[in-house]
C-alpha cells in the first residue's frame, strides 16, 4: 500500500492518464484499462467517482501535499501536468492497484 | 457472457430477472443467501465445487454430518482454559541438553570413550557424523548444580533460569523423529515434517479468534544473537504460514530493528484522512468482488488492508520502549535497550502480550553447535538467559503469567558425543531426536517441576517420554481446546495439529 515503489508506480501510471483522457471518466477508463484488463461497472464506477472527487477536493485545498505526494519515487514530475488532478489521480491508481483482483492476476 | 466482455454492463433480461428475484425475496432470504453465508465462513470457491451437488445440498439445509470440523470453530473452547495467549521462545539450531538442564555426572568418566553401540541402539546419524571412525565421549565442561524447592539441576550457564526453577516446569524427555532443523522445526510448528500444514499459531488463532482490533493476533518475532562464528540455521516464514487455513491466521513477522513494519507510513502528502478515504473505497471495491466471486480471501485482504490502518497508530505505541519503567528495563539488563536483542525483543513479547495479542513466536538462532561449543554456547545462554527470568517475572507482576503460556524449546537434542576433535576444552555435537530438553511456564502449566529422566549418556529416554504430539496436545490444552477434536476438513482428511498418531497433553506439568 505505502512501499516506495509500488506509490511511484501509481503515481507514474496517474501521470499517464492525466495526458490519455481529458476528462475524469476517461481517466478513470484508462486506469482500468491497464490495471485490471477491463471498463468498470455502473456500481463500481460510481466508487471511483465518488473517491476521485473526494481526492480532488482535498488537494485543491492542500496543493502543497499535492506536490509532495507527486514527489515519491525517482521518476520525475512533469511540471505541466496539473498538480492537483494528477496527486487525485495518484491515489485512486493507489487504490486500484491495491484491490484484490489487481494483485491476484 | 462474462462480465469483462461486455464491458461491465448488465443484458435488460438479466436485469428484470434481478429485479423479480430481488423483490420475491427481500434481502437475505431467498436461499441462496444462507448458502452464500456458509460458504463464505468456511468454504474456499474451489472446495465448494469440489464436492459437487452432494456438497451444495449438504450446506443448503444447513446441517452438516457430525464430526464435520468446519464447524468445529464454533464449539472452541471445549473446555474452560488456563492460557488467552502463548509466547513460543524458539531456540534456533537446538541446544544441547546436557549442557543446560541434563546434568549427567557420570560422563566425567567416560571422556574420549566410545559411545556403547548397546546405548546407540542402532540410532540413525547424520552424515555431518557418520563418516567419523570413533564417537568419542564430550562430558559437558560446565558446571551443574540444584536450583529452587524443587531441586532442579541446571547448568552455570543459565544462572537467571536458575533461580526461576520453581516457576518453570522442565522436561527432559523430549523425543521427535526429526534429524535436521528444517523437517524438525516444521515438525514442531504444523504437526508434519513437510511444509504446507498450518502452525501453532494459526491453528489457535483460526480457532479462538483474535482478543484486540488493532494488532494481528499471531505476531513473530525475531531475535539476533551475538557469537559471530555462532552456527546460523536458516528459518523461513513457511514456519509461521496459515497453511491450507485462510491467510488471515498466518503470523505477522515484525522487523526487530528499524520500523517494525516496513512502509507502514504514509507517503509524503497523504494524510491519514485521505489514506482511510482511499481504504474505506478500496474496500467497497473489493467486496463488490467478493459478491461477484465469493473468494474468502478477497474478505481476508480487506481486513488485511483495516490491520495495516490500524497498526499506523497501534505500532508506534507498542515500539515506544522509552515509555517502561527503569525498574522493569533494568530486569530484563542492558541490552534491552538495543533494538534486535533477545532481551528487547522479550520485553516486546511482554507488550504484545498485554495489548490483546493471542500468539507471540520468538526465533533466536546460533543454537547449532557442531563445533567450539564451550565458546560459543556461553554466549549463547547469555544473550536469552536474564531475559527469559526477566520475561516471566514481568508476567508475574503484571498478574498475566497465570493465563500466559511461556515456552523455551529448541527442536532436538544433541548427541553425548563430540563431532570432530575432542579435546578437554573443545568439542561439538550434532544432532539428536531421541531425547532432549525444554522447558514451559506459566499459563496452567505447574512450576518447579521436573518431568522426564534420560539415561547416563542422555541418549535414551528411560522414564515418561514426551512426543512433539504430546507437547503439542498439552499447548492446545491450556487453550480450552481437545487436540481429537479440533481439526479441518482439507483434501478428505479431518486434519489435526497433532497428526493422526495417538497424542496427549502431559498432565504432570498441569496446575
Amino acid at each position: 500500500m505505502n512501499d516506495t515503489q509500488f506509490f511511484e508506480a501509481a503515481r507514474v501510471l496517474a501521470e499517464q492518464a492525466y495526458w490519455a483522457a481529458s476528462d475524469g471518466n476517461g481517466r478513470i477508463d484508462f486506469l482500468s484499462r491497464r490495471l485490471l484488463s477491463r471498463f468498470l461497472d455502473d456500481k463500481e464506477r460510481e466508487i471511483a467517482v465518488r473517491a476521485y472527487q473526494d481526492y480532488l477536493r482535498y488537494y485543491d485545498a492542500n496543493p502543497r501535499d499535492a506536490r509532495k505526494l507527486l514527489g515519491t519515487g525517482e521518476a520525475p514530475q512533469n511540471p505541466r501536468a496539473n498538480a492537483v488532478e494528477t496527486a487525485a489521480l495518484a491515489m485512486l491508481a493507489n487504490q486500484m492497484f491495491n484491490l484484490d483482483e489487481v494483485l491476484t492476476k | 457472457m462474462s462480465v469483462h466482455e461486455n464491458g461491465g454492463h448488465v443484458s435488460p433480461k438479466l436485469a428484470a430477472l434481478d429485479r423479480e428475484t430481488h423483490r420475491r425475496f427481500p434481502r437475505g432470504t431467498h436461499p441462496v443467501d444462507a448458502l452464500a453465508q456458509q460458504m463464505a465462513a468456511e468454504e474456499t470457491r474451489r472446495r465448494f465445487f469440489g464436492r459437487g451437488l452432494q456438497g451444495i445440498g449438504a450446506l443448503a439445509l444447513g446441517s452438516l454430518p457430525g464430526g464435520r470440523s468446519d464447524a468445529a470453530t464454533s464449539g472452541l473452547p471445549h473446555f474452560p482454559p488456563k492460557a488467552k495467549r502463548c509466547i513460543y521462545l524458539h531456540l534456533v539450531g537446538a541446544p544441547p541438553q546436557m549442557e543446560t538442564f541434563d546434568y549427567k555426572p557420570k560422563m566425567a568418566d567416560f571422556f574420549d570413550k566410545d559411545l556403547p553401540p548397546s546405548i546407540q541402539m542402532g540410532q540413525r546419524l547424520t552424515t555431518m557424523t557418520s563418516g567419523q571412525s570413533r564417537f568419542p565421549i564430550a562430558p559437558s565442561v560446565f558446571k551443574f548444580a540444584r536450583h529452587g524447592k524443587s531441586g532442579a539441576w541446571v547448568s552455570e550457564l543459565l544462572p537467571w533460569t536458575a533461580k526461576m526453577v520453581d516457576d518453570i516446569a522442565i522436561i527432559r524427555s523430549m523425543h521427535t523423529e526429526a534429524i535436521n532443523h528444517e523437517p524438525a522445526i516444521t515438525f514442531f510448528q504444523t504437526g508434519n515434517m513437510i511444509a504446507g500444514r498450518p502452525c501453532i499459531g494459526s491453528w489457535i488463532s483460526y480457532g479462538l479468534g483474535s482478543m484486540n482490533e488493532d494488532l494481528p493476533t499471531f505476531v513473530v518475532l525475531q531475535a539476533k544473537h551475538t557469537h559471530p562464528r555462532a552456527n546460523v540455521q536458516a528459518i523461513s516464514a513457511r514456519l509461521w504460514s496459515a497453511g491450507f487455513l485462510s491467510g488471515q491466521y498466518s503470523g505477522v513477522s515484525l522487523r526487530s530493528s528499524g520500523d517494525p513494519v516496513l512502509f507502514i507510513n504514509n507517503p509524503d502528502g497523504v494524510p491519514a484522512a485521505m489514506r482511510r478515504r482511499m481504504l474505506d473505497a478500496l474496500g467497497e471495491m473489493n467486496e463488490i468482488a467478493y459478491q461477484k466471486l465469493a473468494d474468502p480471501e478477497t474478505r481476508t485482504r480487506i481486513a488485511q488492508y483495516e490491520m495495516a490502518f490500524r497498526m499506523q497508530s497501534s505500532v508506534p505505541e507498542l515500539t515506544a520502549l522509552d515509555k517502561e519503567p527503569e525498574s522493569v528495563l533494568s530486569m530484563y539488563g542492558d541490552e534491552v535497550r538495543t533494538p534486535g536483542t533477545f532481551a528487547q525483543t522479550c520485553l516486546m513479547a511482554r507488550r504484545l502480550a498485554e495489548r490483546g495479542v493471542r500468539f507471540i513466536q520468538v526465533y533466536h538462532r546460533g543454537w547449532d553447535v557442531h563445533g567450539s561449543l564451550p565458546e560459543v554456547l556461553p554466549s549463547q545462554c547469555k544473550d536469552v538467559d536474564q531475559a527469559c527470568y526477566a520475561l516471566i517475572q514481568d508476567l508475574k507482576q503484571r498478574g498475566l503469567l497465570d493465563e500466559t503460556l511461556v515456552i523455551f524449546a529448541g527442536e532436538f537434542g544433541r548427541t553425548i558425543y563430540s563431532q570432530g576433535k575432542l579435546t578437554p576444552t573443545d568439542y561439538g555435537r550434532d544432532h539428536h531426536p531421541r531425547c532432549f530438553s525444554l522447558w514451559m511456564a506459566g499459563g496452567g502449566i505447574k512450576g518447579g517441576v521436573v518431568h522426564g529422566e534420560t539415561d547416563e549418556f542422555s541418549y535414551n529416554i528411560v522414564a515418561d517420554p514426551v512426543h512433539v504430539r504430546d507437547f503439542q496436545a498439552t499447548i492446545l490444552h491450556l487453550f480450552g481446546i481437545d487436540h481429537d477434536r479440533f481439526s479441518h476438513r482439507y483434501q478428505g482428511l479431518d486434519v489435526k495439529l497433532t497428526g493422526v498418531e495417538k497424542a496427549s497433553p502431559v498432565r504432570a506439568i498441569l496446575v
